[in-house]
């Protein structure tokens, strides 16, 4: 008994994703103490080396917690994360020009990173709960956007487009993957063409329009945030197909490029490993997806099944988004590279997010 | 089992929609990174390899300081530094010996400098040379057309420029590149390593003025790191973004640039260390304050401060750093003697007429006081004409420690006068209760007799004297001396203006400012008077002498001053004010070991009378209409920047060190 339920552990364990992930990890660290050499602060490696120790307890923690105790803390977690959202509003301190960080003494959380968990959980406990069932309208869809908008607020008050992008961009992913009905697209669809120019108009910010035009048109831009975007192209760019090679990036190794070891991590990585690195990067990435939507397909419920997928189009959104901005295709939003970018409440929010998908894939098995 | 079987069947086929999804986006991805690697990847790797665009500071000019009639002060130039940065330079000997030669420093000294270069980020520039001369510009840039000096350039700079040399250069201050104490004490948060603030005087206490905010910029530099001239970036890649710098406030200030130099010239002439201080009487306006020994700013506000200028300076027991003036004290001496007629007559304890005989000294219990002089019969006027200090020992007894503390507070001795300036001393006032508390023992009558003649515990500074004095001069009122008349933006705004203010009007009858103010019109103005020989022709001087003893007057009773070595030999201290009414002009001198204070009245009257040339060479001005008075400097006039950078002429400046301070009357102790 004892040695047949070992041997499911081990069978059952998903080697995949787990290989991926630590690949990934692996160039990410390698890449980080290039991007902060240049910088001249090589503490910032060994903190994001203790930040994947840490994660990985917690992981290993997680994929043996039962989901139907996610099941009943996805609404308490929620409101918790809603919380510290708006403390740290109010006394949270300030860096990079906006409020993000909560100081615990120890290090700096960011509720933003793990807001983004929360909502997974509590949109897959909303879907599993709400007996009706796909195809949705836009009229059954009011209160999950009612879960969502507090978020989405709180967070570009921060203000943090980037993160609250992502919030609407996977909590939507999951609603698309349940099922939308067809004339609610198209109402979307229309509405989007609308409201899309008024909030570029009355909602950003000042420096948040800047950016929009920087993306639009480099050329015309007075103060500078185009200085970014143009140094991370002349980075990815000069790469070519080979890269320069490891820590012979000159624009890195220059200190070109703004929060290089953060955001902006991956022209570091392009610059140093060429189109090829990109590419196989970018693979690494694809085959995790590709893991983490098997563990979808092999849940044995609702809410598993959701959740495993809120995850899944977390990674993807966090890398086509990064990635996206780096090489100039998308405009300059806080999105960071995940398992890459230095910083410890992003990569705590990934190693919990592949825990979770670690978790979920053991599962079918166990039952 | 939670949800429907049939839902839950359909989502897993559709997950496999989701493979072909994200493929999709990641290959969109992809071909970007293609066009970006591989389609622009060579022009993009020319222009990482030689072509650069660089964030770099561009640095606040920081106001200009202007004398009360607009002539400049301190004002800014162009300064060329040479910097290296490390990430092309080959340090080969060979190169380091081409290097130093056109830098026009030894090997040695090159390789001391180099060595910092090689701990700092190989992208940083690190300073080289600063304030290099038109030769070592020309040299490096031969060597750089010739292909040496891989990652050497030139950087243009704005370094501060003090005319006025060592005169008033305590007052001034000077700038210094920030330590990361400055960094983390600034209250604007905008200081960064590398930026200038001031570091003492003027230029500290207004540096939130001065100092203005740095901009940015984008200079595009070649593949040595050297600043490129051509337009090349701004055409490839359409733009070069910048953040102007904001200068900062130009401040005008009380003082008179000529004033200050006839009284630098005052002290100098007669190669006294010590200070002069001129104020306003009608509004606490400080018109002049000098300092001896001093120093030339120059060479401690560039961008390369050696440990040994700097240590010269802080280390000279003669301390040119110092601005006596407000942050130094001394003994008033016989100065101190009119708050004491002030006293009796406030208390009508004696009047104008009450006399005493002065048999030369005074038994008081077991010890004999001298007087300097046999005085017998005097007046409170001939007293204070004649400083007789017999008189104002058996005047002090009589108004007591306490009254005689009272009334020097009274016109602002012993504490701040409160002008904005770091470091202003408070002095010392004695009274029975400081005595008890610093020495727990009672005062003792003896100790009046000390105070009584400014000696023992009183101790004063410059501007306090002179303050005093000039609320003499005045009828009582005592302003709050003041240095900045004003602050201006750089479209020629007023920002802030200083309007006077009173510290305090004394309330004492005008016969009793009549009384002692006729003394000191004796004092200067009646043979026999103290400091006759500073009669002026120009005005009418009023004033008193004064001695500060260096060493206790009973380790030399019996040797005259000028014998005995320069550095025992008195202060020598006049304060006055001119004309005898209404006066416009009140002035303060301390000559160090000048042995008399008659010897510093030579200096009061100097300065007095450069006042009064001034005003009345401005009224005659006014006075013919086809000359109406400009208020800019007169062109000629306007200091224009040296010709050569580097800053010429000896660092510290001690008059006395050239000659012994000149001792021309006043052989007796006062």
């Amino acid at each position: 008994m004892l040695k047949s339920e070992n041997q499911n552990v081990i069978k059952t364990f998903n080697v995949g994703l787990v290989v991926t992930t630590l690949l990934i990890f692996l160039v990410g660290s390698l890449t980080l103490f290039s991007a902060t050499k240049g910088l001249g602060y090589t503490g910032l490696y060994r903190a994001q080396l203790i930040w994947f120790v840490l994660g990985s307890l917690v992981g290993v923690g997680l994929m043996f917690l039962d989901s139907q105790i996610l099941e009943k803390l996805a609404y308490p977690i929620y409101a918790v994360c809603l919380v510290l959202l708006m403390v740290v509003l109010v006394i949270g301190n300030i860096g990079g020009g906006s409020q993000r960080w909560l100081n615990l003494g120890f290090f700096r959380l960011q509720p933003s990173e793990f807001a983004k968990l929360a909502i997974i959980l509590t949109f897959a406990k909303y879907f599993t709960d709400d007996k009706k069932g796909a195809p949705y309208s836009l009229r059954r869809l009011v209160i999950p956007g009612l879960i969502l908008f507090p978020y989405v607020i709180l967070i570009l008050k921060q203000p943090d487009i980037g993160t609250a992008g992502i919030l609407f961009l996977v909590g939507a992913s999951m609603i698309v993957f349940l099922k939308v009905d067809w004339k609610s697209w198209i109402i979307v669809i229309v509405a989007a063409a609308v409201l899309l120019p008024l909030s570029y108009k009355f909602a950003l910010r000042d420096y948040q329009r800047e950016r929009v035009h920087t993306f639009l048109d480099p050329g015309r831009d007075p103060r500078g945030s185009g200085y970014n975007a143009l140094q991370c192209k002349i980075a990815v760019g000069s790469g070519q197909i080979f890269g320069k090679g490891f820590l012979k990036g000159t624009q890195a190794q220059g200190n070109f490029i703004p929060e290089q070891h953060t955001d902006f991590i991956f022209s570091v990585f392009a610059e140093e490993r060429g189109f090829v690195g990109g590419v196989i990067l970018l693979l690494l990435y694809f085959i995790y997806c590709v893991f983490a939507l098997r563990t979808v397909s092999r849940t044995r419920d609702k809410f598993q099944m959701l959740l495993a997928f809120g995850c899944t189009a977390l990674m993807f959104w966090h890398v086509f988004i990064n990635v996206g901005m780096v090489s100039g295709v998308l405009p300059i939003v806080g999105v960071t590279l995940p398992l890459f970018s230095y910083g410890g409440s992003s990569l705590m929010t990934f190693m919990i997010s592949t825990a979770l998908l670690l978790n979920l894939s053991r599962k079918r098995y166990i039952f | 089992m939670i949800g429907r079987e049939d839902e839950v069947r359909e989502y897993r086929e559709r997950v496999k929609a989701f493979y072909y999804i994200f493929f999709f986006a990641l290959c969109l991805i992809g071909t970007r990174l293609f066009y970006l690697q591989i389609l622009k990847g060579e022009d993009l790797r020319k222009y990482s390899d030689g072509n650069r665009l660089k964030k770099e500071r561009l640095f606040a000019s920081r106001g200009i300081i202007y004398d009360r009639n607009g002539k400049v002060i301190v004002d800014n130039r162009a300064s060329f530094d040479v910097v290296l940065l490390s990430q092309y330079y080959s340090f080969t000997p060979e190169a380091n010996e081409k290097l130093a030669k056109a830098l026009e420093i030894s090997v040695e000294d090159f390789e001391k400098r180099i060595s910092k270069v090689s701990r700092a980020p190989s992208f940083y520039p690190v300073l080289l040379k600063s304030d290099v001369s038109k030769d070592v510009i020309a040299a490096v840039e031969m060597g750089a057309l010739n292909g040496d000096f891989k990652g050497v350039d030139i950087e243009a700079n704005v370094q501060r420029r003090y005319p006025m040399k060592e005169i008033s250069a305590q007052l001034l201050g000077y700038t210094g590149e920030v330590d990361t104490k400055d960094i983390s004490t600034d209250p604007k948060k905008q200081l960064q390593p590398g930026d200038y603030i001031g570091k003492m005087g003027i230029e500290r206490f207004y540096d939130n003025y001065l100092r203005g905010s740095n901009g940015v910029g984008y200079v595009e530099v070649d593949a040595t790191g050297r600043r490129k001239k051509s337009e090349g970036a701004e055409k490839l890649l359409g733009f070069v973004a910048q953040d102007e710098p904001v200068s900062g406030k130009d401040i005008y200030l009380t003082l008179d640039v000529d004033l200050e130099k006839a009284a630098a010239d005052a002290l100098k002439s007669r190669n006294y260390n010590g200070s002069v201080v001129a104020i306003d009487p009608r509004t606490g306006e400080i018109l002049a304050m000098v300092n001896y020994p001093s120093y030339d700013p120059q060479y401690i506000s560039g961008r390369e401060v050696t440990a040994k200028v700097w240590n010269l300076l802080r280390d000279d027991p003669d301390r040119p750093l110092r601005n006596r003036a407000i942050q130094d004290h001394y003994p008033p001496g016989s100065t101190f003697k009119l708050f004491i007629a002030l006293g009796v007559l406030g208390e009508k304890k004696a009047t104008a007429a009450s006399s005493i005989n002065c048999p030369g000294q005074m038994r008081f219990g077991k010890r004999s006081f001298a007087c300097w002089k046999r005085h017998g019969t005097v007046d409170l006027i001939h007293a204070i004409k004649e400083s007789c200090d017999v008189f104002f020992y058996n005047e002090g007894l009589a108004l007591g420690i306490d009254d005689i503390a009272k009334y020097a507070r009274m016109f602002g001795l012993g504490s701040r006068t409160g002008l904005n300036l770091a470091g202003e001393a408070k002095g010392l006032i004695p009274d029975s209760k400081w005595k008890e508390a610093r020495y727990h023992e009672a005062w003792q009558p003896g100790e009046t007799l000390s105070v009584a003649i400014g000696q023992g515990a009183v101790d004063v500074t410059p501007i306090q004297l002179v303050d005093a004095y000039a609320a003499i001069g005045n009828g009582g009122f005592l302003w709050r001396p003041f240095i900045v008349r004003k602050i201006e933006g750089k479209n020629g705004t007023t920002l802030e203006e200083t309007k006077p203010q009173l510290t305090r009007k004394i309330d004492l009858p005008p016969d009793v400012f009549d009384t002692v103010k006729e003394g000191l019109f004796r004092v200067v103005n009646e043979p026999g008077g103290t400091a006759t020989a500073s009669h002026s022709k120009k005005t009418i001087i009023s004033g008193k002498t004064g001695t500060a003893q260096v060493r206790a007057f009973t380790d030399m009773k019996h040797v005259s001053c000028p014998q005995l070595e320069v550095k025992d030999r008195h202060h020598g201290l006049f304060v006055g004010y001119a004309p005898r009414d209404n006066p416009t002009i009140a002035v303060v001198a301390i000559a160090e070991h000048a042995c008399h204070g008659s010897n510093a009245a030579h200096v009061v009257k100097d300065v007095i009378d450069a006042y009064m040339d001034k005003q009345n060479a401005a009224l005659a001005k006014t006075e013919s209409p086809a000359q109406v008075a400009s208020p800019v400097a007169i062109p000629g006039e306007v200091v224009k920047p040296k010709p050569k950078p580097v800053p010429e002429g000896p660092l510290v400046i001690k008059p006395s060190e050239v000659k012994p301070p000149v001792i021309e009357s006043g052989n007796d102790d006062e």
